[in-house]
């Protein structure tokens, strides 16, 4: 119950990020599926114990957060409930090698997870699904699949709604905690009934609209200067922070400081 | 059992995307070719169905503990294994987009281990053929739970192969499988017994829609070609394992002495040289691949924890970056 809660607030606090003004908000979204694939396959590149060089790679959350005014405190949130599976690894990898490799390899896995997740989430945060599907059909992905992506997309909150009523009305008839496995058809069997009638409803106003198997998806993404620059800006800061030890250069201004 | 980023190296998640990738454009096609369009929507809707299905806890009596549906059976069940095949791996989609459960470079990862298994093994090579005898409610749980566990145990025997091949870790391969495949088991059973609520709930209700469906997947299965492309992708994977087993003499190598008794698996052919030359190819930092992880990782060690005071600086000069966008953003009203 409070899954299905949790996650419609999650979506429209996408959905509400999604709709900004910002910089961020306006590259093109084939150049922002770009440069967080590259940033994911660089930060996921470095071995385990080279917790070092994935410091540098904290710059690309932070820019994006702070010029695209997402408010960051439940981005965090769900960067923290995504993390207990791969802590769970970490720590199965601890208790097998305690050693001092060991706890490094713990913090580049959750260090990495932390960087990957945000780095996802803000893609998301700032370009929303209509844009991402926009983007998926620029780089070739199958009219079908986004088609049946974005129809799966739009139903989620509807059917989670649903969903919602149904497990309330459950939950306050019964006196214990929870719905019993043997219930799962009723629930879930009803629900299926009622979804697969409203496909037929759908079919019937998909065709009465003229639907022919085409998914319009309105106007054009465009390139623009701003979006070529920012693909090049991030991949040259990628590159660099590949090649070059930044936190080892921090050391030694900090050596000569001091 | 989402596989995420951290886990993965990018040979392991790129080559899954590559594979999946191929599944679901042959899935396309063979959707296309016995086009039927009433299909769209209904496969949008159960993917918005299965999606809000997974998020309801079912408690399991006197056991204190609970379970949820995984819904790549269902798919199959009800759209037939290349249409649910395409939703699940939609569903999948929106759940590293918007949720990160599962990573976007594990998304290929992710697609095998939950949706391939269930649509293309689990679907035609147990359900089908139990249901083949009839329709009745100790068939459809046979079938269920059957299919259940076994793309439960593919799945799960996927994830700790994709991790031990990352090399991210050094969980041995034997312990990790140890842990993995009776955690599933129990998942796996649940999982088949909701899905066989659910089928047999429908099928007392409204059985004409199981058995239209029934007669509309007959025959459309091609299992020469599944066989053969899943003997292709064991190969596939095969050679990445030969190869890295004999690259990198640690966990997996451990393991294979274990099983085999020889320390490396007999691939040292031209095949398995090839893909170690396309490997130093393709990695992005040759020098940092995990060939030389552990000669150099005790060096590393050193310089890491010296690093400490260099890391928090870099980190303060990031954060300062981000104030200082901030600040200027709010002085300059941008």
């Amino acid at each position: 119950m409070s899954k299905l809660n949790y996650s419609l607030r999650q979506i429209r606090f996408l959905d509400e990020c999604s709709e900004g003004k910002s910089l961020i908000h306006r590259i093109n979204p084939i150049v922002k599926i770009l440069v967080t694939l590259i940033y994911i396959i660089c930060v996921v590149s470095l071995e385990g114990y080279e917790v070092n060089r994935l410091i540098p790679f904290f710059l690309y959350p932070v820019i994006i957060i702070s010029l695209s005014d997402i408010p960051i405190a439940p981005l965090l949130k769900r960067t923290v409930i995504s993390l207990p599976f791969i802590l769970g690894i970490g720590f199965l990898n601890l208790l097998i090698e305690r050693n001092l490799h060991g706890l490094l390899i713990f913090l580049s896995l959750l260090i990495k997870s932390i960087l990957t997740v945000l780095s996802s989430l803000l893609l998301i945060a700032t370009t929303g699904m209509d844009n991402i599907a926009k983007g998926l059909l620029a780089l070739k992905v199958p009219k079908i699949f986004v088609l049946q992506l974005m129809m799966t997309y739009k139903y989620i909150l509807i059917f989670t709604e649903e969903l919602i009523t149904s497990v309330n009305a459950y939950e306050l008839r019964s006196s214990e905690g929870g719905i019993s496995l043997k219930f799962a058809g009723n629930i879930l069997g009803r629900f299926f009934l009622r979804v697969y009638d409203r496909a037929k409803n759908i079919y019937n106003s998909m065709i009465l609209r003229g639907f022919n198997g085409e998914f319009n998806i309105g106007k054009k993404i465009s390139f623009a200067n701003k979006d070529i620059i920012f693909l090049i800006l991030w991949i040259i800061y990628f590159v660099l922070i590949m090649f070059f030890d930044v936190v080892k250069f921090f050391e030694l201004i900090l050596g000569v400081v001091t | 059992m989402h596989m995420s980023d951290a886990l993965i190296s990018p040979l392991v998640g790129g080559s899954m995307i590559i594979l999946t990738s191929a599944a679901t454009n042959y899935s396309i096609n063979k959707i296309k070719y016995e086009y039927d369009d009433k299909k769209i929507p209904l496969m949008g809707v159960m993917g918005a169905f299965v999606f809000a299905a997974q998020m309801i806890n079912f408690t399991i009596p006197g056991t204190g503990s609970s379970g949820h549906l995984g819904g790549g059976l269902l798919l199959s069940i009800f759209l037939g294994p290349y249409a649910g095949f395409i939703t699940m791996a939609t569903i999948l989609l929106i759940q590293a987009l918007l949720f990160a459960d599962g990573g976007l470079l594990a998304y290929g990862c992710n697609v095998l281990n939950l949706g391939f298994y269930s649509a293309f093994i689990a679907y035609p090579f147990i359900y089908k053929k139990i249901i083949s005898k009839g329709y009745s409610k100790k068939n459809i749980f046979t079938a269920s739970i059957l299919s259940a566990i076994v793309s439960l145990q593919l799945g799960a025997f996927s994830v700790v192969l994709q991790t031990v091949l990352s090399g991210k870790t050094e969980l041995p391969f034997t312990t990790f499988l140890l842990l993995m495949q009776p955690i599933h088991l129990a998942i796996g059973i649940v999982e088949g017994i909701i899905t066989a609520f659910v089928v047999s709930y429908v099928y007392k209700v409204q059985p004409e829609i199981l058995e239209d469906k029934e007669k509309e997947h007959n025959e459309k299965l091609n299992y020469k070609k599944i066989l053969v492309s899943f003997i292709l992708i064991t190969a596939l994977t095969g050679g990445i394992l030969s190869w890295y087993a004999s690259s990198y003499p640690d966990g997996l190598e451990w393991s294979i002495l274990k099983t085999t008794g020889s320390e490396e698996l007999e691939a040292k052919g031209a095949f398995h040289q090839y893909f170690g030359k396309l490997q130093e190819k393709v990695s992005i930092m040759p020098d940092y691949n995990f060939k030389n992880a552990k000669e150099n990782s005790d060096g590393k060690i050193g310089t890491s924890t010296s690093g400490i005071l260099g890391s928090s600086a870099t980190l303060g000069v990031i954060l300062l970056i981000g104030y200082a966008i901030k600040r200027f953003k709010k002085t300059n009203n941008v």
